[in-house]
């Protein structure tokens, strides 16, 4: 690994370390079968729901603040002023996010492919393989809305306000353009699996692409 | 290599507002440069616009004919913002790893031997630092960096007497030792006159001055005489005035000195650095720039 990446992956040390938590907690609930963890997931509802808690966590927790600290901080005016292009250091720092965001994604859906038995009482998620490309769609979504709320934001709160509310609204933007708001279409076949990862995923790249436009070419002002 | 550093027509415009205004100058190779002006006057805008971070919205300044928001230039220029940014979740080694990661000429080894003879522990994190020993820390990976030009944006701020000597005295070794060109912006007057061979003087968005404080401080002298010896004109016999001091009965002039008999009703002195700064920031009389050096 280059220097830089290196340094990237030491300064998001902590957050990777909650990444892993979060996997572990997911994985550990999911071999368990009790009634007692069944009915506290029952009504904890959406707070522990993995296909809320995983896009937040690495949306609004890990990516938000990423760009923006850095403007907030002025360590942006560090990074440029070094020999290494905007574009280098920007790929090599928001790399781990990304990374760490789909080997999440993945590793709950094997998680949860390999402990759940299907139609086994008190298991408390459900969903296995066949759900990471939706999974992974959108962390990615969430990722990306909060690289580029952290961008074009520079400060960290409004950051993260503006990924959580991005999140919660984007995705019901992005499937009623795609199906024109016909909520009874469900695609067949092995299309089926793909066929969220394929709406969530494009707008990621475009933001991811809007993100690293705002960073290498506007900021600093 | 030693870099000659150029700006022509530099201006930066914030919504209405121009926060510089037609900068023109040209900084040869292995000069210390100091950089003044009242809070607000465009310093920091000067030095972010020569250092890549800020556009230009008119005008060039160019290292070696290259344009230095170009990618070409960002190795050759090194530069401490004001409020000296560091990752503070990083020991001091790993800043040292960063300033080596991003720059192919670091010298890694040299920096750690002078942060350490700084007395400042390696293995400490960023955030246990105090104000001055991070202003040391951003300096030394700047020196580092090897740059033919080093840009500090008020380096002096937070040290402490002891610190500022050593301070300058590593950038009066480093300039001799690469010829490299420093241009930095303070407030300590008395101390850029003794290491600064140049000066950058601006006011309200524009240089007003520029030229080597030699030349500078001889080229000015401080006339004190009867009130009604000043005209007004703006003029002391042949003297351009650049500012005017009038109490009931006496008049302190300074004036930019021509090689001209005075009225013998004056009484003449030299200057020092510090009165012809704050002569040109007071500007109580309009005068043309000075031509670059």
């Amino acid at each position: 690994m280059s220097g830089l990446g290196y340094l990237s992956w030491r300064r998001q040390r902590w957050m990777v370390l909650a990444a892993l938590a979060l996997v572990a907690f997911y994985a550990c609930t999911a071999a368990v079968r009790s009634p007692l963890l069944a009915g506290m997931v029952m009504r904890a509802g959406a707070f522990v729901e993995p296909g809320l808690v995983l896009p937040l966590f690495f949306g609004a927790c890990w990516a938000a603040p990423l760009l923006a600290r850095e403007q907030q901080h002025g360590t942006v005016d560090l990074a440029y002023t070094q020999s290494v292009s905007r574009l280098a250091w920007l790929v090599a720092w928001v790399a781990p996010v990304l990374v760490a965001a789909v080997a999440a994604a993945v590793a709950i859906s094997v998680a949860f492919e390999l402990l759940i038995e299907p139609g086994e009482s008190y298991a408390v998620w459900y969903g296995g393989l066949a759900e990471a490309p939706a999974r992974i769609g959108y962390v990615l979504l969430a990722v990306s809305i909060g690289l580029f709320a952290g961008a074009v934001i520079g400060r960290t709160v409004p950051a993260v306000a503006a990924t959580v509310a991005g999140f919660l609204t984007l995705p019901y933007a992005v499937r009623i353009a795609v199906v024109g708001g016909d909520f009874r279409v469900e695609p067949a076949g092995w299309w089926k699996y793909w066929f969220d990862l394929v709406p969530t995923g494009g707008t990621a790249a475009v933001l991811l692409v809007a993100a690293a436009v705002q960073m290498t070419r506007r900021v600093p002002a | 290599m030693a870099a000659a550093l150029d700006a022509v027509g530099l201006g930066k415009r914030y919504g209405r507002r121009w926060g510089l205004r037609d900068c023109t100058f040209a900084v040869p190779p292995g000069r210390v440069v100091a950089l003044v002006g009242a809070n607000g006057s465009g310093k920091t805008t000067l030095l972010r616009t020569i250092a890549g971070l800020t556009r230009p919205t008119t005008g060039a300044v160019r290292i070696d004919g290259v344009p230095t928001h170009r990618r070409e230039a960002l190795s050759r220029i090194a530069y401490v913002g004001q409020a000296k940014p560091l990752y503070s979740g990083f020991t001091v080694a790993e800043m040292v790893r960063f300033g080596a990661a991003t720059n192919p000429a670091f010298d890694e080894h040299g920096t750690a031997d002078r942060l350490r003879t700084f007395g400042i522990p390696l293995d400490r994190t960023v955030r246990r630092l105090s104000g001055g020993q991070r202003t040391q820390v951003a300096i030394a990976l700047a020196l580092g960096k090897r740059a033919d030009v080093v840009l500090l944006d008020e380096p002096m701020a937070d040290l402490d007497p002891l610190a500022r000597t050593a301070l300058l005295g590593e950038l009066m070794a480093t300039v001799d030792e690469r010829g490299c060109t420093v241009l930095l912006s303070s407030h300590a007057l008395t101390e850029l006159a003794d290491v600064c061979d140049a000066l950058l003087l601006v006011n309200d968005g524009t240089l007003q001055v520029s030229g080597l404080i030699d030349d500078l401080v001889g080229g000015h002298r401080l006339l004190v005489g009867p009130v009604e010896a000043y005209s007004g004109s703006g003029r002391v016999g042949a003297h351009p005035v650049v500012s005017v001091r009038t109490t009931e009965r006496q008049a302190t002039v300074l004036v930019r000195w021509v090689d001209e008999p005075v009225d013998p009703r004056w009484a003449v002195h030299d200057v020092t650095l510090t009165d012809v700064v704050l002569a040109h920031l007071r500007g109580s009389v309009d005068v043309a720039p000075l031509v670059p050096a």
